[in-house]
């Protein structure tokens, strides 16, 4: 989330998060990124955020916890309320003025009416950052610990046992 | 595992997401999905059970589930067809994962696999809704997933506070054993029916 969030800013140079709308056309390895990190933040299986909350959630029942498991179930709803508003923002269809204001690329050859329409796509206009190899190396590890913890977490607990 | 329905289609559901440029196996794909979902729903044992890291995965092959699941999957082919035929490919990709997680749900024989399973349906059906790319729809798929949210959180509320396992109980002998509190059932049970309401309104 946060590689992603920087991405976003080192192009966009804002906060706001009304200046996100159209990044799913320009940018949409980061959208992508946002949306999984979200996802996971919610608690959705099978992202690494549903398993740290059910985990935490059954040691709460063994202690008979009422607290913690009630809050925890509150906390993935407001979670989801904040979350969902970033992702509207990310991924909600650009209106025809805000694509006026889409920056071409200098070497783009296609015919002027795409300024006009709705066609936005990464290869036309210029926007997803080039990173360096070894961010995309890290970035591609977060996801896959995010997308696969369940097994991650099995082979930590294996070598912690070992060692 | 490997008879499951859901498993068939979450992995041919890939190869159809893969293929999605290639216009005959695309199509070949999400046609022989559905026959390949009814084959395996017949051969299914009446009870599959395997242990993935100490947690116990039970799926229930039974008479009235299989039959549902032909009937499933029978839409699902029709549903295909159609999808097929008025070129809507996100659509489709979207249905047959939605597909997949109401059979993990409707063979769910633990309470892990079933919560999975609705959460996993709430995910696909609000991104089906969400494609419609209009703000009306946008509204409409944030609505969907935060009723659907928070229906999976109360059953899950349910599940966690009193059963403490995630066996699969009949609902009337949860009624019937005095260790289960009514205020946790009536929650579950709210729950539930949100679920319920939420699905009749997205059909």
């Amino acid at each position: 989330m946060f590689y992603a969030a920087g991405n976003i800013y080192s192009v966009k140079n804002s906060y706001n998060l009304s200046e996100l709308v159209g990044i799913k056309n320009t940018m949409p390895k980061t959208s992508f990124v946002i949306l999984i990190a979200g996802l996971s933040l919610i608690g959705i299986p099978p992202f690494a955020g549903f398993i740290s909350k059910f985990y935490i959630l059954l040691a709460a029942a063994e202690q008979d916890n009422f607290l913690v498991i009630a809050t925890l179930v509150f906390s993935s709803l407001f979670t989801a309320a904040y979350v969902m508003k970033m992702i509207i923002f990310i991924y909600r269809p650009a209106s025809e003025n805000f694509i006026l204001h889409l920056k071409l690329k200098p070497y783009f050859t296609g015919p002027t009416w795409v300024r006009s329409t709705n066609i936005v796509t990464s290869s036309n206009y210029e926007a997803e950052k080039k990173l360096p190899i070894f961010m995309i190396i890290s970035i591609i590890l977060c996801l896959s610990g995010v997308v696969g913890f369940f097994f991650i977490q099995q082979v930590i607990v294996k070598f912690l046992g070992f060692i | 595992m490997f008879y499951h329905p859901a498993f068939i289609i979450l992995t041919l559901a890939l190869g159809l997401v893969a293929t999605r440029k290639q216009k005959k196996i695309f199509r070949c794909i999400a046609i022989f999905m559905p026959i390949a979902a009814l084959t395996s729903t017949y051969l299914m044992p009446q009870q599959i059970a395997f242990d993935l890291f100490k947690t116990e995965i039970i799926y229930d092959g039974s008479f009235y589930n299989k039959l549902i699941g032909f009937a499933f999957c029978t839409v699902l082919l029709a549903a295909n067809f159609y999808s097929i035929g008025q070129n809507k490919k996100s659509e489709l990709i979207l249905g047959n994962f939605y597909a997949a997680s109401t059979l993990l749900c409707l063979f769910a024989g633990d309470f892990l696999s079933l919560f999975i399973g609705l959460e996993l349906m709430m995910l696909f059906s609000s991104s089906i809704i969400f494609i419609g790319e209009k703000r009306f729809s946008i509204r409409s798929a944030k609505k969907y997933f935060i009723t659907h949210l928070t229906s999976s959180n109360l059953i899950l509320l349910g599940i966690i506070s009193k059963s403490k396992s995630l066996a699969l109980v009949n609902v009337t002998s949860l009624m019937s054993n005095p260790e289960y509190s009514t205020i946790v059932l009536v929650i579950m049970l709210v729950g539930m029916l949100i679920n319920i309401a939420a699905s009749e309104a997205t059909l």
